[in-house]
């Protein structure tokens, strides 16, 4: 007669060699063996010890910190870990709120179309200046990232994908040679712009600077912000920018100025982006869905 | 013997020993922190009573409850370690012994429950340590903070204080003694 390959007896010894195994294991092996079953023991017990933890401290409002048996050296080692702790904690709470103020401005902007759009938060591994300036991403294809895909710092247009394997991607920055980019200037303002100009603007030979022409009776001044406009006339040259694009800010007019060969009928304005292209430490990159 | 007495059981004494803590661990010196054992009054209280392969099961479910919800260190200051298996296998040799011993005592006496909870639970207590402390000799990463001798005494005196508080908790089981019904399930053992 066959007997039943799983009896008690050997299902005793596996539990048994399971144990032993979590109780030699790496400590991150254990911890992570031990997390699921504890963290479904607390959302059971925690309801009910709640209201007695609160009871037992309040009857025993005297009970001595554990510092309190401990040395002095012993106290300043810990303060001093404790103060590291805090330091970490901090400034990962600070870059995680600059993060959510960028990406509720994204989400919340009128002028950008992101309702099909998933952001892909991206850390950026390697900036490389020179004659064609790239930055390098920490995610690739395995996150649904694409050739093409825009990549943004808030509303701040940074550039596109230009290269891409499975965990990370390059990104063409928005102020390589070559790029022309259609922009509309508008005042910096939440309603509805008293005015628009639009014009074609360059990247200056080796700055993040931007340059463009306009008439002189254009009103533009410093501090108005130039918001990419997808034009239909792209050159053959240059790959047309995607629509979620739209509307994404280039950079901020720092200054007007005559133009050195029309003076009385044109100016130069220069453009900088709002974010320092080298200086960049996480960006979105925006994935269609 | 009856599984959902065994749970309810289980929940209701975790959910003292848990929420209560604050209130009766000694707050200083060398037992600081020690605070008695419900779990293991419980799991003692059934290896007297039910059959092996029953008692096995209890002591190995009761002693993982106590891996999970006593950290055995930090590993950052708000990272706790907990480290599924030396409580198990402790409960686990211990209620092999008090399976060995019970055919020596009066199962139906609150002293058999006290005294059976100092013993066996230094014994459990004590392959506890011995476990952690043999993983503490491996080249693995050791845990932090964790000194045998420290462990040996704070736990030593947890089980004092567990065979005192198992005088009212004997009580209280041996009152519910008949909803168990222990002895119904003899001869339906697990493990033969």
């Amino acid at each position: 007669m066959r007997s039943s390959i799983i009896t008690p007896t050997r299902l005793l010894l596996l539990v048994l060699a399971f144990l032993l195994f979590s109780s030699f294991a790496r400590l991150e092996i254990a911890i992570s063996i031990s997390a699921p079953p504890r963290d479904l023991i607390r959302m059971g017990l925690d309801p009910a010890t709640y209201p007695l933890h609160a009871l037992a401290t309040s009857l025993r409002g005297d009970v001595a910190p554990t510092i309190a048996t401990a040395s002095p050296d012993e106290l300043a080692e810990e303060n001093r870990r404790l103060l590291q702790y805090a330091r970490q904690l901090e400034d990962q709470l600070r870059i995680a709120s600059d993060r959510i103020g960028e990406l509720s401005q994204m989400r919340s902007s009128t002028a950008l179309k992101l309702d099909n759009i998933r952001l892909v938060d991206a850390g950026v591994t390697r900036w490389q200046g020179g004659a064609m300036p790239t930055l390098s991403i920490n995610r690739g294809s395995d996150d649904g990232i694409a050739l093409g895909m825009i990549v943004a710092s808030g509303a701040n247009l940074i550039g596109r994908i230009a290269s891409v394997s499975a965990g990370s991607a390059g990104v063409s920055l928005i102020n390589a040679p070559g790029t022309l980019l259609d922009v509309r200037i508008l005042p910096p303002t939440t309603g509805p712009a008293p005015h628009e100009v639009v014009v074609q603007c360059q990247p200056m030979q080796g700055s993040e600077t931007f340059w463009a022409e306009a008439a002189q009776s254009d009103p533009i001044q410093a501090g108005d912000l130039a918001h990419l406009r997808l034009a239909d006339n792209v050159l053959a040259s240059q790959m047309r920018w995607r629509d979620e694009a739209a509307g994404m800010i280039v950079g901020q007019v720092m200054r007007v100025e005559d133009h050195p060969a029309d003076p009385k009928l044109r100016t130069r304005v220069l453009i900088e982006p709002r974010r320092k292209l080298q200086n960049l430490t996480r960006v979105v990159v925006l994935v269609p869905r | 013997m009856r599984w959902l007495v065994f749970f309810i059981f289980t929940f209701v004494l975790l959910t003292l020993e848990v929420g209560l803590r604050p209130l009766w661990a000694l707050p200083i010196g060398p037992y600081h922190d020690a605070a008695p054992s419900l779990l293991l009054v419980l799991g003692i209280f059934i290896s007297i009573n039910a059959s092996s392969g029953v008692v096995i099961c209890a002591m190995l479910l009761l002693g993982a409850l106590v891996d999970l919800t006593q950290p055995i260190g930090k590993l950052e200051p708000i990272r706790e370690i907990v480290l599924l298996g030396p409580s198990a296998l402790g409960f686990f040799l211990g209620g092999l012994l008090a399976m060995r011993l019970r055919t020596l005592v009066f199962r139906d006496s609150v002293i058999t429950l006290v005294v059976m909870t100092f013993t066996v639970g230094l014994f459990i207590e004590l392959a506890t340590v011995l476990i952690i402390g043999a993983r503490q000799l491996l080249p693995t990463d050791p845990i932090p903070d964790w000194h045998i001798a420290s462990q040996l005494m704070q736990r030593a005196m947890s089980v004092i204080y567990s065979a005192i508080v198992a005088i009212a908790l004997g009580l209280v089981l041996g009152r519910s003694r008949r909803a168990w019904q222990f002895y119904a399930s003899r001869g339906s053992s697990m493990l033969g």
